[in-house]
């Protein structure tokens, strides 16, 4: 493991594992190895060395169950004036449920109308069976929106002379002439250079 | 050892119940542990003691959601830290340290015999800036310096508190253990303590 180890970095690393005793066998007799070369490392253990004993002297612990006792009278007090007992804990349960349910609410919501937005098009096709535009080399300007459907396809027509859509339906897989086409300019002209 | 983890779990179970009793026999078994953590990164005995209420409160609030994922130790260990870290954020107030140090040394009755009025003052100055050190930490350093430090938990244990890897723990320890030497030195603690040894 140290042979891989070697970068600064992993010797940082390496030297708090050694020095905290945290190195498998091998690994430490390496590390120790080491030591007797390079002392800067052994420089930084010495001050590891220091630190430690400055965090122990001025660390402080309980000596006696004064404390304990004193830290337990507030907690009473304070469990008594919230009404809190155990029994409470269960509806707590269920609010500790609730409450983070509650605060998704709103990004879930958020996120399910973007999800929508964005896959609209897609639900659509499917509810259509498909869209796809394409525009015609024509004199004017076409769009032609064609729906492929499994069993019919659905042509939405514009052209720029006329205001309003054109839609028949074809059957799946047929293309159409312009002479078949309906005749009817109010609902159903189409341009020469059509499907 | 392995009578003290069942008498610890059926006390566990017993809480869950609804025994006060138990839960007071429960923290009894932890409270050195919890305060010890607790004044590692708060580094004040009275706001060590605040932040031990509202441990205890938690852990009573929660216990009911403990199902043994990791050891219970673990678990206290985690809400203790997180709650000592919250507490620093929260009441950002400057101590008139030495006064409180003082009394807190003295009250605690640990050193007033055992040391000289010299050892007295260097003790003080030296917790001053050990706490002033530990507090310019950031929160994931505070961690780690006090589990390890303090505690003498294994990297292992440490992650597990942490969720976060060992390697993330050993790199972090490293970092902070620099930066308090860095920190403690520029108070001129540091060194002071190597020129007496020489």
């Amino acid at each position: 493991m140290i042979g891989k180890m070697m970068r600064k970095n992993d010797l940082c690393a390496l030297l708090c594992a050694y020095y905290d005793g945290q190195l498998e066998e091998e690994d430490a007799v390496i590390f120790s190895e080491h030591l007797q070369q390079c002392s800067a490392c052994l420089k930084k253990i010495g001050e590891f060395n220091t630190l430690s004993s400055f965090l122990k002297v001025t660390q402080e612990s309980v000596s006696d169950m004064t404390l304990f006792d004193t830290v337990w009278s507030r907690v009473e007090k304070k469990l008594v004036q919230e009404d809190l007992s155990f029994v409470d804990v269960g509806s707590n349960q269920q609010r500790t449920v609730l409450v983070p349910l509650r605060n998704m609410l709103m990004p879930l919501i958020a996120a399910s109308f973007i999800f929508f937005i964005l896959m609209r098009p897609m639900l659509v096709r499917d509810h259509k069976v498909g869209i796809e535009s394409i525009v015609l080399p024509v004199e004017e300007t076409v769009c032609v929106n064609k729906i492929s459907a499994h069993a019919r396809t659905v042509v939405l027509m514009r052209t720029q002379k006329q205001q309003w859509p054109v839609i028949w339906l074809l059957p799946h897989a047929e293309k159409r002439s312009n002479a078949d086409m309906p005749t009817d300019k109010g609902d159903n002209y189409l341009d020469e250079g059509g499907v | 050892m392995g009578d003290n983890k069942v008498y610890v779990q059926t006390l566990v179970d017993r809480c869950k119940n609804g025994d006060f009793q138990a839960f007071h026999d429960l923290l009894e078994q932890y409270q050195s542990r919890i305060f010890s953590v607790c004044y590692g990164i708060v580094r004040n005995r009275e706001d060590a003691c605040d932040v031990m209420q509202e441990v205890f409160i938690k852990i009573y609030k929660s216990i009911r959601l403990f199902h043994g994922e990791s050891s219970l130790y673990v678990w206290i260990y985690r809400i203790a830290v997180n709650a000592s870290l919250d507490f620093l954020r929260k009441r950002k107030r400057k101590l008139k340290v030495k006064e409180k140090l003082a009394s807190d040394f003295l009250l605690s009755g640990k050193g007033y015999c055992a040391l000289s009025p010299e050892e007295h003052v260097v003790t003080l100055e030296l917790k001053e800036s050990i706490r002033k050190a530990i507090f310019k930490l950031a929160p994931k350093f505070k961690r780690v310096i006090v589990l390890r430090e303090i505690e003498g938990l294994s990297y292992q244990e440490i992650a597990k508190i942490c969720c976060c890897s060992v390697g993330t723990v050993m790199s972090r320890l490293f970092y902070a253990r620099k930066k308090l030497i860095a920190m403690l030195r520029k108070e001129a603690v540091f060194d002071r303590e190597d020129d007496e040894k020489k």
